[in-house]
């Protein structure tokens, strides 16, 4: 697998990322060396092989649907970099 | 006495006898930090003033100094995992294992420098500087846990908390020469651990002795149902089942762990180690796990998959650091994340979407899950044959600062012994058995069957009832022999 400087644009984007043109390059020589190792999984004959997480779960995994208390608004907005009048501020998105 | 030459048990015992009181303990714990931090930057956070009185009755651990990994929630404590994106983050809440700690009369030190967001091996990654081995500051502890290794090593604490992806408390733990061990997955709850790869992720203690990692687990295991992972095991009483016997036990040596790669010093002390477990009445068998060459790419296709998802969640918006400059509501997205993350950890979102891209979730994610399943199901079958199995931790002892990040495939390679348990969600245990030429530490690794925790701290037990290994110390080192302490980034929160 070819690792070209467009994929690693396209792929930076998907992930919300930027990479600078002069950087380019050498990130798609370096993603591609991991990549080429990553390839021998397709080595392996495991098509028989049931998909599985780490440990079979117990019951479903669900909490009851049930309202409980939570962490306060104000402990929350706390934490948040930019807030006004109890909201997070974010850039205009809207015109 | 020196407190510091004694386990967390025996502390323990002395401050429940009265013969020591908390605050000297708490004061031997903070004079350690304070002659080690110059050296090693274990500590991104030190505890300010004076911890509440614990009540000593409460777990055998009552009143010991520990710390956390700076990824594991504190209320009221910065938790940064090692980030510039969290660098002002402080949480309202405490992760599970925290709560019960607390509750179980644990006294926090604070918190510990690592790989940024537990991705590394080296503890390099960090924002705030690299951590240093107590064995040789020019050596990695290793990582990501290197904070926590390199405290315990080095006394300033008696046990930490670290987390374990694909081996970042065991290859810590090796490298330091003290004793760590990721639990079951499932067997403590990952509420409040701060995600990198949620299907791999678990939580566990390092400290000096495997009795001392049976009491930590004895008060963090147990369901919870904030973590839909968590599991119903039996929770608590690994301490006291330890008996030290090995009679019987079948333990099995994978020929594929000690092959080519393997620096002859390690092959040397980890087959030490089988021959003292042997003398305790083990049998011990070589046997073929050819699909271990499949583990390293399965994981890191995996874990830089759900990593890519997980940390998805840093865009500068509801917590954490804010770029400036202004912009739409996508350059602040990714200017936040393009300068508020480190290089290893963007490397991994950029390899982790592109697995899961169109077009490549076939030939990458698709298959890696193949290659686990694969694994999970090896394992089974050598667990039908063996009780337990002995590994070496990694292919060498602690590498030279710098070393590693130069070249990530190499680094990613040294996970060779340590990922395969974390694929197959299988306890497994890290111990000191020697040291190499140059005097650095060298694990050996003991892996048991999911819910096998027991018969690995025992086997690990009746180890270290042979050995001393565990109880040797790094050299103290004198203020004149001290390297001046590297330009670090203003960090918030307690004082150093």
């Amino acid at each position: 697998m070819k690792i070209t400087e467009a994929l690693v644009e396209d792929t930076a984007r998907l992930a919300r990322l930027e990479v600078p043109a002069q950087e380019r390059a050498a990130l798609a020589a370096e993603l591609g060396r991991i990549v080429a190792y990553m390839d021998m999984l397709a080595g392996l004959d495991a098509a028989d092989a049931r998909q599985a997480g780490p440990q079979p779960r117990q019951g479903d995994g669900l909490r009851p649907d049930v309202p409980r208390p939570s962490v306060p608004r104000e402990a929350l907005l706390a934490a948040a970099p930019a807030v006004r009048d109890g909201a997070v501020l974010v850039p205009r998105t809207v015109e | 006495m020196d407190l510091r030459e004694l386990t967390a048990l025996e502390l323990g015992a002395l401050l429940r006898s009265g013969e020591v009181t908390c605050a000297q303990a708490a004061a031997a714990s903070r004079a350690a930090i304070a002659a080690a931090q110059p050296d090693n930057n274990a500590f991104l956070t030190v505890a300010e003033g004076p911890a509440p009185a614990p009540d000593l009755a409460a777990s055998p651990l009552a009143g010991v100094p520990m710390a956390y990994k700076d990824n594991i929630c504190t209320k009221g404590m910065p938790t940064t995992c090692a980030s510039k994106i969290l660098g002002n983050f402080t949480p309202c809440y405490d992760a599970a294992a925290a709560e019960r700690l607390r509750r179980a009369g644990a006294v926090s030190m604070g918190k510990l420098n690592m790989d940024e967001f537990a991705m590394g091996s080296t503890s390099e990654t960090s924002f705030y500087g690299p951590v240093k081995n107590p064995w040789d500051l020019s050596r990695s502890p290793g990582g990501s846990s290197g904070g926590a290794a390199a405290a315990v090593a080095a006394g300033e604490v008696w046990y930490a908390v670290g987390s374990d992806t694909g081996g970042s408390i065991r290859q810590p733990a090796s490298h330091c020469g003290v004793t760590g061990m990721k639990p079951t997955y499932g067997a403590v709850s990952r509420y409040g651990l701060v995600a990198y790869a949620s299907s791999l992720d678990q939580l566990g203690p390092i400290a000096r002795s495997a009795a001392d990692c049976a009491a930590v687990l004895d008060i963090m295991m147990g369901r919870d149902a904030r973590d839909p992972t968590s599991l119903d095991l039996p929770a608590g009483g690994l301490l006291a089942a330890l008996t030290g016997r090995l009679r019987g036990k079948k333990i099995g040596l994978p020929r594929q762990c000690f092959g080519d790669g393997l620096e002859d010093a390690v092959r040397a002390a980890v087959l030490a180690a089988a021959g003292v477990l042997k003398e305790r009445g083990a049998q011990l068998e070589w046997f073929d796990l050819p699909v271990m060459s499949y583990a390293v790419p399965a994981y890191y296709v995996i874990a830089c998959a759900e990593a890519s998802s997980n940390l998805a969640r840093f865009d500068g918006v509801r917590y954490g650091w804010r770029a400036e400059g202004g912009g739409d509501l996508e350059t602040l997205y990714r200017r936040t994340r393009t300068e508020g993350f480190g290089s290893e950890v963007r490397r991994r979102i950029l390899l982790g979407t592109f697995v899961l891209s169109a077009g490549y979730y076939d030939a990458y994610y698709k298959r890696a899950l193949r290659a686990r399943a694969a694994i999970g199901q090896a394992f089974g079958r050598a667990f039908q044959k063996y009780d337990l199995l002995l590994t070496p931790v990694a292919p060498a002892a602690a590498p030279r600062l710098g070393e590693s990040l130069s070249d990530p495939l190499k680094m990613y390679l040294s996970d060779v012994y340590t990922v395969p348990a974390n694929l197959a969600g299988l306890p497994a245990l890290s111990m000191p058995c020697g040291f190499d030429g140059d005097g650095l530490p060298i694990g050996a690794q003991l892996l048991g069957p999911a819910g096998g925790e027991l018969a690995v701290l025992d086997a690990a037990h009746a180890f270290q009832q042979e050995t001393d290994w565990h109880k040797r110390r790094p050299p103290a080192r004198k203020t004149a022999e001290r390297s001046p302490s590297p330009a670090e980034p203003e960090r918030k929160g307690g004082s150093l």
